[in-house]
């Protein structure tokens, strides 16, 4: 470039001279400016730091505008005020001097005014209104280039008292011949909107305006009428409206296609075969490179066969491979936004990625925030044909520098063992060899990873009750590693819960009573309950150390809840033993392999957010109505419906006291956002492991007796409808007192009248399925109790759907309850 | 919509702010993501805390206000939002914002370079972004509004006189073609086609492969005059299983009749991108990398001492097909990457082939060879000084290399032929198989 220079510079002319560049000076900093006039150095001149007064010169040099005779030495001098703006030097004081350059022909300096302009015109109103006169006769330049800046412009000085002035201007340019001020005149409409002035006379050119030959301008009309009457929802969508916009979907640069999809969603296909026809429409757009659009294809998708179940399955093959193609190919933070999506959609749809789970595995240098996220997916994937190859692969991880990952790898794996397709007898050996992983990664070292492998272990145990017996012989030698008090506390607790066969138990638990004031909260609360339940298993050996123990617990005043807790078990144990073991071994642990761990349950979420793929709540695994600002939510009135039904519906499901975990509700807080890959894995495992049956059976709810209808009758087809269409108002779990057959369960819950549609005896539970009708309202229930043969005493699990809310439910499942003699029910 | 757009450079300095809208919350958004930054490193010990930006993910929160990041080369671009707005349209856009600056500056773009162009970016950014909306994104319209700074225009500024920005709005670009540029003229026609595959894999150390993956993309070279019609045929387009396509291809005849048919833009761009069917069947890579780090016990009395070696060589039976080969197989531009265990204090290493450079610092040595023929192997050994016991880690080994003339799927071009225009053009269609993310595990 330099040697261009020179060799020209020997031939001397006007125009040569005007325009070469200034060897170091302040000319080469040109938007022109070559990379090799970058690597002179020559443009750092505008971002050396301002000295006092140099706005001062910057004024001096202004002022010879007018006198400068070329255009390269006029941009510069602007350019050396837009350059101090950019730094964040306040030149407002030049506004009355710049006003003075606006009347250029030069488009350079035109667009660098109206840029300063536009920075600076709310600091003084009286002074940017001079400069209007010039902007509006701009806006009729003969040059379109120039009336759309200057349109662009115009809109965006922010500015109430100049609005009146705008009017006119916007009204021809919404008309323009050009099609890039139609386009910037559109977004002019929101830009006045949003300064609260009322355009509302511009609404019938822009709805006559989403048929403009330009796609862009459409696309902008589009988004501006959305917020134009966003308190209904966005623009309105008529049939004719959509079938104009889909025809011409291929016109459509990416943004503008996801525009016109999005919209798609607030439509109703007014038959099947229109339903038909768009899908067909919109399946080649799944191909388009832009993630963003594709994931507006797979909303519309799912919208579109909202009505539709069975299609579902068809939807979500077709949608996979694309989603795969773009995983593969995008950039980090495409992946990251997508593979939100496959978590998603493997809760919504579980088995859909299962076999791609190799392409989930860690890749050493991804980011963390994906390698976390993965890490979260895995174990959905995991079926009993791959749980152990994925189980491997997750071991892998634990031995990674970063310790946080470690302890994401293993409660992952612990996942795998209670995810419900690993569960059961068919999977059993999973179980085993997740045990064995984590007792040996518990007996490691006492750190952090063995801290985190015991935590898992409990939830395990849990799931896989059978696996006690591999593990309790060192639980002992485990806890004398120490650790983090999490994972010490989770230790404490198994060695209580399964004290009849740690043969050390009391011993192991004696020491850390002795040594009370040493433990942490956690490990004290957890000390606690063991003692109490081991006492029940080996009287004997524990009477003295409870003794100890709870002199200990009620004279500590470090902590409110332990000091309760012992008074409990104290006032509980002097009731009577019996009585007390009741209360504290109320209910079973063992976690139903058909039903996962309670706040793993997400159903209502899932469905939730179905009508909003491809938004920020995927993403937070939240629906947007716990996040976003009320004032920024993409206002469709029915959602906001449906989040108050939501509401209406989890408020009203009974807790009920023998349920290990959380409700089933989502959070309403949104997740912390640097958590937000993992709040999911720290659902459960970060609260601490008390044990459920610990806490006192809340006060029995006020039983009032139903009348039911003895002799309701209801078909098996009608029943089978029903069933799929009724929201499930309340669901519990309990041990029954007695082994009843199938016989006499039918024949007790007639005589209240629980009337049996159907039941049947397998393997390992009854099962049944009931109907009853209230007499005083009419409102129907329907019944599925499930009991689980295997377990001692038996455990049944009941879910009760009605579409008149909770209450009513509650009242028929105790009714069943005391029928049946539950305890807890 | 966006409501502000961000560029700072990777040591925090916010380099442009441009606020779109009034419910911009200013540059607070950048300060926070920048607190996040800096914050974000006692969790994880492998990353210093120059890197962080890079394990932030890419939404954050921050109030009411969603942070959109996307780190690019040596800059990182942020966008807030306060909606819900697809987060992929606002990542979508931010890569485009970025491709398009490498496009105009050359790549890779840093802070220096969008400070000495920084007129040009806003322009760029005022024509794109409008409000919060996009909308003006594809490259070639916009260069015919503000011709990028090449060389060559800037010779033609000097000789012409003219400026970078066009006096009049172009006839932008072709109807119906947002993507062509109009009025395009070559002396000489040319088309490059690169069909570029990538192999993704994970190797424990008995190079075993545990997960594998191939990506393809096709990437082009248009410089075609006028508004040529181009279409490309495959010899075995069943290999493809799914594909992702630029605008300009036609969807439906590729459904139809698998063939790629379309108008390209001008200049460079990517044609599509494809997975390969059956990648159930695991492959095998035509390089094997055999690391050996063993290290000093109490027992031997060489405790703080360790020893590491690297073989590396061509596998000459893999998954490769070479559908016109001509002479041996051949690895081009090797580099592998050896992230020593943080116990190790120092090493020193040696290659029978190729340089070494060990960086003390983040304790990473990069060996490059530039070519590993059929017949010889090359290793590299070292002895390393530890602290205390053996490690615990083993951080695995990153590979890098390419094959030309060479394809996993065996997809290749057949046909590519220009209809609407009456000049033949150079045509010129590559192969080329290289590592994507290539891991092998040491322990």
């Amino acid at each position: 470039m330099n040697t261009t220079a020179t060799s020209r510079s020997a031939f001397p002319g006007p125009s040569q001279s005007h325009n070469q560049p200034q060897p170091g000076g302040n000319g080469s900093v040109d938007p022109a400016a070559t990379n090799n006039n970058v690597k002179a150095g020559a443009g750092d001149s505008y971002f050396v730091d301002a000295k006092k007064g140099e706005v001062n010169e910057l004024r001096t040099l202004l002022r010879t505008f007018s006198l400068e005779k070329t255009l390269t030495r006029k941009r510069e001098i602007i350019k050396k005020v837009i350059a101090y703006m950019t730094l964040g030097i306040d030149v407002s004081r030049l506004l009355p001097d710049m006003l003075l350059v606006i009347e250029t022909r030069d488009l350079v300096i035109k667009k660098m005014v109206y840029l300063y302009l536009c920075t600076y015109a709310s600091t003084s109103e009286e002074v940017a209104i001079m400069c209007i006169n010039t902007l509006m006769k701009d806006c009729s330049n003969d040059d379109p280039m120039v009336r759309g800046l200057a349109l662009r412009s115009l809109t965006s000085l922010r500015l109430k008292s100049v609005v009146e002035y705008v009017m006119e201007p916007l009204r021809k340019s919404l008309d323009d011949a050009n099609a890039y001020v139609r386009k910037t005149a559109v977004l002019g409409v929101l830009k006045l909107h949003d300064l609260s002035h009322p355009v509302t006379t511009f609404l019938p050119r822009l709805t006559e305006l989403l048929d403009d030959s330009d796609p862009a301008v459409v696309s902008n009309c589009i988004s501006v009428l959305n917020e134009l009457n966003a308190d209904t929802g966005g623009m309105e969508v008529t049939r004719d409206v959509m079938l104009k916009l889909l025809n011409r979907l291929g016109t459509f640069n990416e943004f503008g296609l996801a525009e016109v999809l999005n919209l798609l969603c607030r439509y109703t296909p007014t038959d099947k075969n229109e339903t038909f026809q768009i899908m067909n429409l919109l399946d080649p757009v799944l191909r388009t490179s832009n993630s963003g659009s594709v994931l507006a294809v797979i909303k519309s998708f799912l919208h579109l066969t909202n009505t539709m179940e069975e299609l579902r399955p068809m939807v979500y093959e077709r949608v996979k491979p694309p989603i795969l193609t773009l995983i593969a190919g995008g950039g980090p933070e495409q992946i990251y936004v997508l593979l939100k999506h496959v978590k998603y959609l493997c809760e919504a749809n579980p088995g859909m990625f299962d076999n791609e789970y190799r392409q989930l595995y860690v890749r050493y240098n991804e980011p963390t925030s994906i390698k976390y996220l993965k890490l979260s997916i895995l174990p959905k994937l995991a079926s009993a044909d791959t749980a152990v190859d994925i189980i491997t692969e997750l071991c892998e991880y634990v031995s990674e520098n970063d310790i946080r990952m470690a302890k994401l790898a293993i409660e992952a794996i612990a996942k795998v063992a209670t995810e419900r397709a690993c569960q059961g007898t068919t999977a059993g050996g999973i179980g085993e060899i997740v045990t064995g992983k984590l007792v040996e990664l518990c007996s490691l070292d006492g750190g952090p990873v063995s801290s985190a492998a015991a935590c898992a272990l409990k939830d395990v145990l849990r799931a896989h009750p059978n696996s006690r017996f591999s593990v309790a012989p060192v639980l002992g030698r485990c806890l004398k590693l120490g650790g983090e008090e999490k994972g010490k506390a989770s230790l404490v607790w198994m060695i209580g819960e399964f004290g009849d066969i740690v043969i050390e138990a009391p011993y192991v638990l004696e020491k850390l009573v002795d040594s009370w004031d040493e433990n942490e909260e956690l490990v004290k609360l957890s000390l606690l309950t063991a003692c109490v339940k081991l006492f029940f298993k080996r009287p004997p050996e524990m009477q003295a150390i409870l003794g100890r123990l709870l002199t200990h617990a009620t004279n500590d005043v470090s902590s409110q809840d332990l000091h309760d807790r012992a008074l409990l078990y104290y006032r509980l144990l002097k009731a009577g033993p019996e009585k007390a073991e009741k209360v504290v071994n109320g209910g079973e642990q063992v976690i139903e392999p058909s039903k996962g761990f309670a706040e793993d349950d997400e159903e209502a979420t899932i469905k939730a957010l179905r009508e909003e793929f491809n938004t920020l709540s995927i993403v937070y695994g939240s629906k947007s109505a716990h996040f976003i600002g009320e004032q920024y939510r993409l206002g469709s009135a029915n959602s906001v419906a449906e989040i108050t039904d939501a509401f209406a519906n989890t408020s009203v499901a009974p807790i009920q006291p023998d349920v290990t975990a959380a409700p089933t509700q989502p959070t309403p807080e949104p997740p912390q956002s640097n958590d937000d890959a993992y709040a999911d894995l720290l659902g459960f495992a970060d609260s601490p492991p008390t044990p459920p049956s610990a806490s006192v059976p809340a006060a029995a709810p006020q039983t009032s007796a139903m009348n039911l209808n003895k002799s309701f009758a209801i078909d098996g087809g009608k029943f089978q409808g029903m069933w799929q269409s009724l929201p499930e108002a309340s669901s519990s779990m309990s041990a029954m007192s007695k082994n009843y057959t199938v016989g006499e369960i039918d024949g007790l819950l007639t005589g209240v009248g629980i009337l049996t549609m159907a039941s049947g005896e397998m393997d390992a539970e009854f099962k049944f399925f009931l109907y009853a009708q209230d007499v005083d309202t009419g409102s129907v229930y329907l019944l599925q109790l499930v009991i689980d043969k295997m377990c001692e005493p038996r455990v049944c699990s009941l879910s009760i759907k009605t579409d008149t809310g909770g209450e009513g439910a509650e009242v028929v499942a105790k009714m069943l309850g005391g029928v049946l003699g539950n305890a807890g029910m | 919509m966006i409501t502000s757009l961000f560029i700072l450079s990777l040591g925090g300095e916010v380099l442009i702010e441009r606020h779109l809208r009034p419910s911009s919350s200013g540059r607070t958004a950048a300060d926070f993501f920048w607190a996040q930054c800096q914050s974000g490193s006692e969790n994880n010990v492998n990353s210093t805390s120059s890197e962080n930006y890079k394990n932030i993910p890419p939404i954050l929160q921050m109030g009411s206000t969603y942070i959109i990041s996307s780190f690019r080369d040596s800059l990182i671009f942020l966008c807030t939002t306060a909606t819900e707005h697809p987060p992929l349209l606002c990542i979508e856009f931010l890569h485009r914002l970025a491709s398009t600056f490498s496009d105009y500056f050359g790549t890779p773009v840093d802070d220096e370079l969008i400070k000495e162009n920084f007129s040009t970016v806003y322009m760029l950014l005022e024509e794109m972004n409008d409000y919060g909306n996009p909308l003006t994104t594809e490259p070639n319209a916009l260069q015919s509004m503000i011709i990028p700074p090449t060389v060559l225009g800037k010779i033609q500024q000097v000789i012409s006189g003219t400026n970078n920005v066009k006096e009049s709005l172009p006839d932008g670009t072709v109807s119906n073609m947002p993507w062509r540029r109009a009025g395009v003229k070559y002396a000489q026609n040319e088309i490059y086609v690169d069909l570029v595959e990538e192999i993704d894999a994970i190797v424990d150390v008995n190079g075993q492969v545990i997960s594998s993956d191939i990506n393809g993309s096709i990437q082009c070279q248009s410089k075609l005059s006028g508004v040529p019609d181009l279409t490309l045929t495959f010899r075995d387009p069943d290999v493809i299983d799914d594909c992702s396509f630029h605008p300009c291809i036609r969807y439906n005849r590729y459904d139809n009749e698998k063939v790629i048919s379309f108008v390209p833009p001008d200049g460079n761009f990517e044609l599509m991108r494809y997975r390969v069917k059956n990648m159930s069947r695991v492959i095998t890579p035509p390089i094997f990398c055999t690391p050996q780090l063993s290290f000093g016990g109490e027992g031997d009395g060489k405790r703080g001492e360790g020893r590491i070696s690297v073989l590396v060589g061509l596998k000459t039976v893999s998954s490769l097909i070479f559908p016109n080969q001509k002479g041996p197989m051949i690895l081009e531009d090797v580099v592998v990457t050896v992230t020593f265990p943080r116990v190790v204090r120092t090493a020193n290493l040696t290659a029978n082939a190729g340089s070494v450079l060990y960086d003390e610092a983040t304790k990473i040595a990069k060996w490059r060879i530039p070519k590993i023929g059929g017949q010889k192997n090359v290793q590299l050994t070292g002895s390393m000084v530890v602290k205390g016991h053996r490690p615990e880690e083993c951080p695995p080994i990153q590979l890098e290399w390419k094959i030309p003339m060479a394809s996993v799927s065996g997809l290749s071009v057949s046909g590519l032929s220009v209809v609407n225009e009456a000049y033949k053009p150079y045509k010129g269609v590559r192969t080329i198989t290289k590592s994507g993310k290539f891991t092998v595990r040491c322990s």
